[in-house]
């Protein structure tokens, strides 16, 4: 039997996450979600305010392993949202608020609120490449002075655990995740979705109700396990503190799963697959990691775990 | 599953707010399937599909919204983008089946109307309106049904289920309209102990399961679990 126990900054009973904004929107599915098998679950990014979301379509398959999505942030608002949870009988593995928010400010409140109802760790969604309506604007994840100043605020207000998801959509992810881990970051979390837009040709408009959306499913992977490459070389390197590294985009077999831990990451996000596998996909992606370790001798996680990083260092100068 | 785009073929105005759309392309769906409707410019709505007959799907649209307005306001050989077959659909068990609907509620139990009677079942309705100008598909449910019953207003179908009961000896119910109907449905069903299968609405975002936006109380999501239970998943809801 492998030991498949992880740690993000707090520990896991193995490295499979349901990512921020897949089904974690109420306490029932989370509760569903907790026994399929998952190491840990982020919820849906919660804000202040209620917020409707964007209109439909709202999430668009364009091909098999592309889908875009522009949900709008839809959520209760953090009050209904602790009120929700409340209802939630004990579950035994961690469960991860998402927090995002239109101000340094509100991003403080917000955590505030989670630390003060007993959460021990966050992640802060600076990153959603479709939060504001019809915005094709910068949001906070791709301007580095946001950035420092959203995680700054969170972290002068709250001692929580702070995992930040960081955007694919800037040149240099590395400063990004540097800028992150200096204001107070404690892991990271990538990458988000792909900015991204589709247009009907028939009837000659663009498909997503806001028009301007993110791209996730298998159809982002390698470009996923390029950035993490990115901050896990520089990490490695030394160039950059070392943090837990979540690993977010496109996973959906043992074998991505596996893909990811080599690239360094420490845990590995599921997320839009969930479209093509249901909530099976936690436990067969166990199994199949477990046989996958199973056939190579791998006993726990660290004993491949960046070996790739390893790999490429030795390979370039 | 991807949006496809196809031409409206035909409409049928059913009342002064209803309308039915027939659309080609629509592969195989069964009694209880929704299409999710994208009406390009004004949103993108989850509808039941009323019939369906030499490759014509039909879907019935009650004007109450935005999107349904715009849908209203289509005309034949517009485009329209369509998702689906989804969701689940109606067992079509039992023998004599009781059809319980609340207003537009009758769409989806039209369809299976239809295919109940080509599999030789007995198959009574009692159709709940708020006025008589609301009724829709009496003309093609009387010529189908071994009984209709239709009640206006305050008279619900709940008030006549019991009679209907002694007189008919219904072993299976499908239902679908208002919640409060539906509960109402589902503790007659359970305290006759008769099975039962309901269509559930909710506001769906996306489609395919993935959001979470539809999710009942038991964590069942009504775009993917849905729209049809039966009503051992409804305990969880109405229980």
């Amino acid at each position: 039997m492998v030991d498949l126990s992880a740690d993000i900054g707090i520990p896991l009973k193995n490295p499979l996450i349901l990512t921020s904004g897949i089904l974690g929107s109420s306490a029932h599915l989370l509760k569903r979600v907790a026994s399929s098998g998952a190491g840990a679950l982020i919820t849906k990014s919660i804000t202040e305010d209620p917020r409707v979301g964007h209109e439909n379509p709202t999430v668009i398959e364009v091909s098999e392993g592309l889908i875009l999505n522009a949900m709008g942030l839809p959520n209760p608002g953090v009050d209904i949202f602790l009120n929700e949870l409340e209802t939630l009988e004990a579950v035994n593995l961690p469960i991860i608020p998402s927090v995002a928010g239109y101000s340094e400010d509100e991003f403080g409140r917000v955590a505030s609120r989670l630390e003060d109802a007993g959460f021990r760790i966050i992640e802060l969604n600076i990153s959603c490449p479709h939060s504001t309506a019809l915005s094709s604007k910068k949001v906070i994840a791709q301007d580095i002075d946001k950035t420092r100043r959203v995680v700054n605020a969170v972290r002068s207000v709250t001692s929580l655990k702070l995992i930040v998801k960081l955007s694919p959509n800037v040149t240099d992810i590395v400063e990004f995740a540097d800028v992150a881990i200096k204001a107070g970051a404690d892991a990271l979390s990538l990458i988000n979705t792909i900015e991204a837009l589709e247009v009907d040709p028939y009837v000659e408009a663009p498909v997503l109700g806001n028009v301007f959306g993110g791209q996730s499913g298998p159809s982002i992977r390698c470009i996923a396990q390029r950035k993490l490459t990115d901050i896990a070389l520089a990490m490695w390197k030394g160039e950059i503190e070392r943090v837990p590294l979540i690993g977010v985009g496109g996973v959906r077999t043992p074998k991505d799963v596996f893909r990811f831990l080599l690239l360094g990451a420490d845990a590995v996000g599921i997320g839009s697959s969930i479209l093509y596998e249901d909530l099976a996909i936690f436990e067969d992606v166990i199994e199949g990691l477990e046989q996958i370790m199973t056939d190579k001798g791998y006993d726990m996680l660290d004993e491949f775990r960046g070996k790739v990083i390893s790999q490429i260092l030795d390979m370039t100068i | 599953m991807q949006i496809q785009i196809e031409r409206i073929e035909h409409i049928v105005h059913e009342n002064e707010s209803v309308k039915t759309f027939f659309i080609r392309g629509v592969n195989d769906p069964r009694p209880g399937n929704y299409l999710m409707v994208w009406i390009p410019g004004s949103g993108q709505i989850p509808l039941s599909i009323s019939s369906f007959k030499n490759d014509l799907c039909g879907f019935t649209v009650k004007r109450v919204g935005d999107t349904t307005a715009a849908m209203h306001n289509l005309r034949v050989g517009d485009l329209i983008g369509i998702t689906g077959p989804l969701g689940t659909s109606f067992s079509i068990r039992g023998e004599r089946i009781l059809l319980v609907s609340g207003g537009i509620g009758i769409a989806p139990l039209l369809y299976l109307a239809i295919e109940a009677r080509q599999m030789g079942k007995k198959v009574y309705a009692i159709c709940g309106f708020e006025r008589a100008e609301d009724i829709i598909f009496e003309d093609v449910l009387n010529g189908l049904l071994d009984e209709l019953v239709i009640t206006l207003g305050e008279r619900t179908p709940l008030d006549v289920i019991h009679k209907l009961y002694e007189k008919r000896r219904f072993d299976h119910i499908y239902s679908c309209g208002p919640e409060p109907m539906m509960k109402r449905v589902f503790d007659f069903a359970r305290s006759s102990q008769l099975g039962a299968e309901f269509s559930v609405e909710r506001i769906i975002k996306c489609g395919m399961g993935i959001c979470g936006a539809c999710a009942l109380p038991n964590g069942m999501r009504v775009c993917k679990e849905g729209p049809v239970f039966d009503l051992e998943d409804m305990e969880g809801v109405w229980g």
